[in-house]
């Protein structure tokens, strides 16, 4: 403790003590500042040459593709004509032994999906409903949703119908109308079927109707106006609903309107399949093909594939390379369809295509048809690229090079591939050269992996 | 008020005042230079130690050696010489950013399945040597 006190005087007695501290303090404060700054930035030096030689890129495989893998649809497919029989739309994604039944059907029910000519019956239930929208449910919801005319003259309602992609002879279409009068006492309301075709009405009979709601139909062998037996697209154009007069406090409510058609047996189905264009982009693609394996339990009726047009908003087959269709052998067969130089028509900018397959040529028996494969694939001019991360860093590709006697072509990519993992990266815009190459790909801490085609 | 009287009759008490203030003055700037040193010399330090340039592709054209350079340092970079064979070629000036990349031109006239070394020097002095062949 003495010894302390004693130089601490003897430090207090030296006239030159603060400069010497100062001139210390500042000296080892910049040696640490250089020591610390120099090493802090070789150890960031150090860890990207570390990180780098970490990184181990391979090309396992560099091939040339014309075609995409396909494409099934992702959910279930929606039957238009016929009935589903057994199965589901994943039993169409693979060719194996399941597969999914429809049969076809002779009768088609139709309902309303948008408002009429007329709206006159001056009452709708809930309030403030459209009209066609109180009587299109199915089943018939009663008095749950209704249209009520409380007039004493005659007013009309009619409604659109449902687009149908019907085929083959229409045998008869029937309308059908749901109704009552609501109350018991005093003598009934009258109401009558009414069909408008050609911008033309026609009704039925006067029907009497009860306090409880009742099916009303009328059948029409040929179209009225016409005369002759009924086309799809009449059917189609068709506007069904009631012609209606109530009788002093007697009201008529009509609930529901629905057509029945009646045809050869034929079977309509429809699904969406829905191209990945992030990896095959549409402006690479050079044509769509339509695949599907089935089997018939008829051998006489012709099968069509078509697609939605979203331009003309129909379905067809123009531009196809085969419009002829397929006769099935009632053992499985392949039909196969090359969109051509039309596919854009029948894709969707998200890569959405709708493919119809519907049968020609009914007849009284009701086909089954089972499908083990329904897909659609683009095809394109493109190169497949396999690529291994071997290292324990994960790798990040910035950069192709396609590299032949003529070319150096350099293609920017974004690709990142975790550390053990390998990858299959498509690019439709790259061709291979057709005289010998290698490929080279650079990450972005600057490794370069090479691939020469043996 | 003892230690006042003690102070105004200290004949000597301006002197060593004035020379340690002196002294410290001194000392101080000495230290700041020093200090402005030291950063202009780690700065340069910094610079050189983070260039890291690779050469993606080499390619042999007509009118001479195409190197695309990429930079994957942390500064940026100027590449001030190609020596090719040892000898200083004429080239397009090129600069890169921090991750940028391009084309580095170098007239030179090669011969066709030689092998050609080529040095690219930057401003600071880092070199991206290696032999490549000609193609034949």
């Amino acid at each position: 403790m003495s010894t302390i006190i004693r130089h601490l005087h003897k430090f207090r007695r030296n006239k030159r003590g603060i400069s010497n501290v100062i001139v210390i303090v500042l000296s080892l404060v910049i040696l640490v500042i250089v020591a610390s700054n120099v090493i802090l930035w070789s150890y960031q030096m150090n860890q990207l040459d570390w990180e780098k030689m970490q990184e181990k890129l391979k090309i396992t495989d560099v091939a040339k593709i014309n075609s995409s893998v396909w494409f099934t649809t992702q959910s279930e497919y929606t039957v238009s004509i016929g009935n589903h029989i057994n199965g589901t739309y994943q039993d169409t994604t693979a060719v194996d032994n399941s597969y999914e039944t429809f049969q076809e059907e002779n009768q088609t029910t139709i309902h309303l999906n948008a408002a009429g000519q007329y709206a006159e019956l001056g009452i709708e239930v809930p309030t403030e409903t459209a009209h066609w929208n109180c009587c299109n449910e199915d089943p018939p919801d009663d008095d749950n949703s209704y249209v009520q005319t409380t007039t004493q003259s005659w007013r009309r309602e009619v409604y659109s119908l449902e687009d149908i992609a019907g085929s083959g002879n229409i045998n008869w279409v029937r309308v059908y109308i749901r109704a009552k009068h609501n109350n018991v006492l005093g003598p009934a309301s009258y109401i009558r079927t009414l069909v408008r075709t050609h911008d033309t009405d026609y009704t039925s009979e006067t029907i009497a109707l009860t306090t409880s709601y009742q099916n009303l139909n009328t059948q029409y062998d040929t179209n009225p106006l016409s005369g002759v037996p009924w086309t799809w697209d009449e059917v189609n154009s068709l506007q069904a609903g009631a012609f209606a007069r109530s009788f002093e406090d007697r009201f008529i409510r009509l609930t529901n309107v629905w057509i029945v058609v009646n045809h050869g047996a034929i079977a309509d189905i429809n699904g969406i399949f829905t191209m990945d264009i992030y990896t095959y982009s549409l402006t690479e693609v050079k044509g769509v093909e339509v695949q599907l394996k089935y089997r018939a339990s008829d051998a006489g009726e012709r099968w069509y594939l078509k697609a939605y047009n979203w331009t003309s908003g129909k379905y067809s087959d123009n531009g196809f390379n085969s419009t002829a269709g397929h006769l099935p052998t009632t053992a499985w067969d392949n039909y196969t369809v090359n969109l051509t130089d039309e596919w854009l028509s029948y894709v969707r900018a998200d890569g959405a295509i709708n493919i119809r397959f519907h049968d020609v040529g009914a007849d009284i028996n009701q086909t089954a048809v089972d499908i083990d494969f329904l897909a659609v694939r683009v095809l394109i001019e493109g190169t497949c690229f396999s690529f291994k991360s071997e290292g324990a860093l994960t790798c990040h590709i910035i950069s192709i090079w396609i590299v032949n006697s003529t070319i150096h072509t350099r293609y920017v990519t974004e690709v990142y591939i975790n550390a053990g993992e390998s990858i299959n990266y498509i690019r439709t815009d790259i061709s291979l050269p057709d005289d010998s190459y290698f490929v080279k790909v650079t990450t972005e801490r600057g490794n370069i992996a090479v691939y020469s085609p043996s | 008020m003892i230690m006042m009287r003690r102070f105004l009759r200290n004949k000597c008490g301006v002197t060593p005042v004035l020379s340690n203030v002196l002294l410290t003055v001194v000392a101080v700037a000495v230290m700041s230079l020093a200090a402005s040193a030291t950063y202009v010399i780690t700065d340069n330090m910094h610079q050189i130690m983070g260039e890291r340039v690779v050469a993606e592709d080499v390619w042999f054209t007509p009118d001479g050696i195409s190197i695309y350079l990429r930079n994957i340092g942390k500064v940026a970079i100027e590449v001030s010489s190609v020596y090719v064979d040892f000898t200083s070629q004429s080239f397009t000036p090129l600069t890169l950013e921090i991750g940028d990349h391009g084309w580095l031109n170098v007239t030179f006239s090669w011969d066709a399945g030689t092998v050609h070394h080529i040095n690219v020097v930057t401003s600071r002095g880092t070199k991206i040597v290696d032999y490549y062949k000609a193609p034949s």
